[in-house]
């Protein structure tokens, strides 16, 4: 192999490596906003707003995938927030209207959660 | 076998007989492409014709009820308008500040990608991957991404101990606009590199083969060959994408409302905002109709430009 021949050889690996160097910039640049939304639908709600955020060492939870995916009153049952009473004042719990004992819908049938 | 063709003769003595008394078969086949069309005549009548007409007649109104009257006062209104213009300006430049880096930027990664390359399918597939989010959902993953103290584009820059006091993207008016233009290239630079890959993928091998013969350099090549073949795809990427550019909603009212202030309201923000908020339909239907007429003159030049390169 003479010497033009071999400098013909580098010039095509090194066009070949910017060629990859740019398209794999540019899939960076397209993926990195759809895994970070992938991960928030992952994070719970103190992950997704941390700060510095956490990129890749969080604990996942598939509860956001659960809500979205059940009825309201099973998301009621859940979390025991919004719209529901407790059926006596002193087991309410400071979070959120969560009842240890027993609650109740509000304009509904007693409806247990817990 | 007998039955079908007892009934095949059937018809064909029925339609013989109609003949006789029905126009001729002349005026039937001529009549015969309108009968064909006639229904998405109707249906593009009632849902798009009729509405647009609607909206000019609303748009040449003032009042409401029964003091309803004509008059050109909502299209006058608009040259004196500071708000109308200045979302004017926002949206030209959004348009030809977006236009000019999708255009640039899809073409090089369809130019990357035009030649086989090992790996070239997964490529093409995620670059693509941008183009197919609802531009809803594109608004929301970018505003908590931007958001000046928990986004995750600060907080790493942050992390890299990157002063961001003046980084506040979305909600500085200076950064707004570019904010807004930068999420829209990210997520329509993938149709460009679609419609001008496959522009590229159309060319046949000949004309390389003969810049090749004639000793012509990849730029050579590149600017004299592949970007005159490329012309009408290059056309047709741009007329779509001025369009949408010009009329954009979804991603900026996500993004930023046309806040802060108005630093990016768009004339179709600007409408919404007449429209629904302010409940002045004869002045929102003025500036549709303002905002059709501009699209309409910026594609008409376009389309003459793909004609006279046919007709070359």
């Amino acid at each position: 192999m003479n010497n033009r021949e071999r400098r013909a050889t580098q010039r095509r690996t090194l066009a070949r490596s910017a060629r990859y160097a740019l398209l794999i910039a540019a899939v960076i640049a397209a993926v990195v906003p759809v895994y970070w939304m992938l991960t928030i639908s992952l994070k719970s709600e103190v992950d997704q707003f941390a700060s510095p955020p956490k990129w890749f060492t969080f604990t996942p939870t598939l509860a956001h995938y659960r809500d979205a995916f059940s009825t309201r009153w099973a998301r009621w049952r859940r979390t025991g927030c919004r719209d529901f009473a407790c059926a006596d004042s002193s087991t309410e719990d400071s979070r959120c209207g969560y009842c240890r004992r027993g609650c109740f819908l509000r304009s509904s049938p007693p409806f247990r959660c817990f | 076998m007998l039955r079908r063709r007892q009934v095949n003769q059937k018809v064909r003595s029925t339609f013989a007989n109609r003949k006789a008394h029905r126009p001729s078969a002349v005026s039937r086949d001529r009549a015969l492409p309108y009968l064909l069309i006639a229904p998405t005549v109707a249906v593009l009548l009632a849902l798009s014709i009729y509405p647009l007409l609607y909206s000019i007649k609303v748009g040449f109104q003032t009042g409401s009820g029964e003091a309803v009257h004509w008059s050109l006062s909502n299209f006058s209104r608009l040259a004196t308008d500071g708000f109308f213009l200045s979302a004017l300006v926002h949206t030209l430049i959004y348009a030809a500040v977006a236009l000019t880096f999708e255009f640039l930027l899809g073409l090089g990664l369809a130019v990357l990608l035009d030649r086989s390359l090992r790996g070239r399918a997964v490529f093409r597939a995620v670059l693509l991957i941008p183009m197919m989010i609802p531009p809803v959902v594109v608004g929301v993953v970018w505003r908590l991404m931007l958001n000046a103290d928990f986004g995750a584009i600060n907080g790493t820059l942050r992390r890299l101990a990157v002063n961001t006091d003046a980084l506040t993207w979305t909600a500085s008016p200076k950064l707004a606009l570019a904010s807004v233009i930068a999420v829209d290239i990210w997520q329509w630079t993938p149709f460009m590199f679609l419609v001008l890959l496959a522009g590229l993928q159309a060319i046949p091998q000949e004309p390389y083969e003969a810049a090749m013969i004639d000793g012509a350099s990849a730029w050579q090549t590149f600017r004299h060959v592949t970007l005159p073949l490329l012309r009408p795809a290059m056309l047709v990427a741009l007329l779509l994408r001025t369009m949408d550019l010009l009329r954009v909603f979804d991603q900026i009212f996500i993004l930023t409302e046309g806040g802060p202030g108005f630093a990016t309201e768009t004339v179709s923000l600007y409408i919404y905002r007449a429209a629904f908020r302010f409940f002045d339909f004869g002045y929102a239907a003025a500036m549709s109709f303002v905002l059709l007429l501009l699209t309409n003159v910026i594609s008409i030049g376009y389309i003459k430009l793909l004609q006279s390169q046919e007709a070359a």
